[in-house]
């Protein structure tokens, strides 16, 4: 099974899991807002994205990812537009037999997300101010 | 000459002031012709900026011929997640 999308609303975790999942492994990833970014305080990240594109890209993404592991299902939502301090921006949940490929997966579902899925973030700082924020993490 | 729809995102939006714009190009100008001629309006932020294009929703290498009324995005480093 497959489910990527993008969303404005904040994400709803419950709506991912499966709870009558007969795999041995559902591995959740939550990715959250820090309150700093380039060592200055934030309030929130906001995200600018390619509609359609992004869509599209998730999607091949997934696709990939399901057909190149041995995994049995994957689903992803992005949130996009302001994402305040604390609360989450991605969720992946990932289900297979046995953990190792589902954490192998899941490195690089997000690691190729980060690199090729038309999204970007703005750092909202304290005083209002706003810059581009460069992913350096990988 | 083709005219191109071209969207900017990010760095390439902050460098060029704007989200949308059109440009004219010759018959049979590439992805190549289109980055030089973008690079040129404001050479000062986007010539050391790597960029990706796509060209109607999909990544596109530099030799491909653009056609009239594609739509072509600028993509800088991308930093979701």
């Amino acid at each position: 099974m497959l489910i990527t999308s993008i969303i404005k609303d904040k994400i709803d975790t419950e709506t991912l899991s499966d709870p009558k999942g007969d795999n041995g492994a559902e591995l959740h990833f939550l990715g959250k807002v820090r309150s700093c970014e380039n060592e200055r305080e934030i309030t929130a990240l906001e995200y600018e994205f390619y509609p359609r594109m992004a869509e599209l890209e998730l999607q091949k993404l997934g696709e990939y990812v399901l057909k190149s592991f041995p995994i049995q299902s994957l689903k992803c939502i992005h949130r996009v537009g302001l994402v305040p301090v604390g609360e989450a921006s991605l969720f992946v949940v990932i289900e297979s037999s046995h953990r190792m490929e589902a954490f192998e997966a899941m490195a690089y579902f997000i690691s190729t997300l980060k690199k090729d899925v038309p999204i970007w973030k703005y750092a909202c700082f304290t005083d209002g101010s706003k810059e581009s924020s460069e992913c350096k993490h990988g | 000459m083709v005219t191109i729809q071209i969207r900017n995102f990010s760095l390439v939006k902050e460098a060029l002031n704007q989200d949308r714009m059109e440009m004219k190009l010759p018959e049979g100008a590439t992805v190549h012709i289109l980055l030089n001629e973008i690079r040129k309006l404001n050479p000062e932020k986007l010539n050391g900026l790597p960029m990706r294009v796509a060209v109607n929703f999909e990544y596109a290498a530099e030799n491909k011929v653009l056609t009239h009324r594609d739509e072509v995005a600028l993509i800088p480093p991308v930093s979701g997640g």
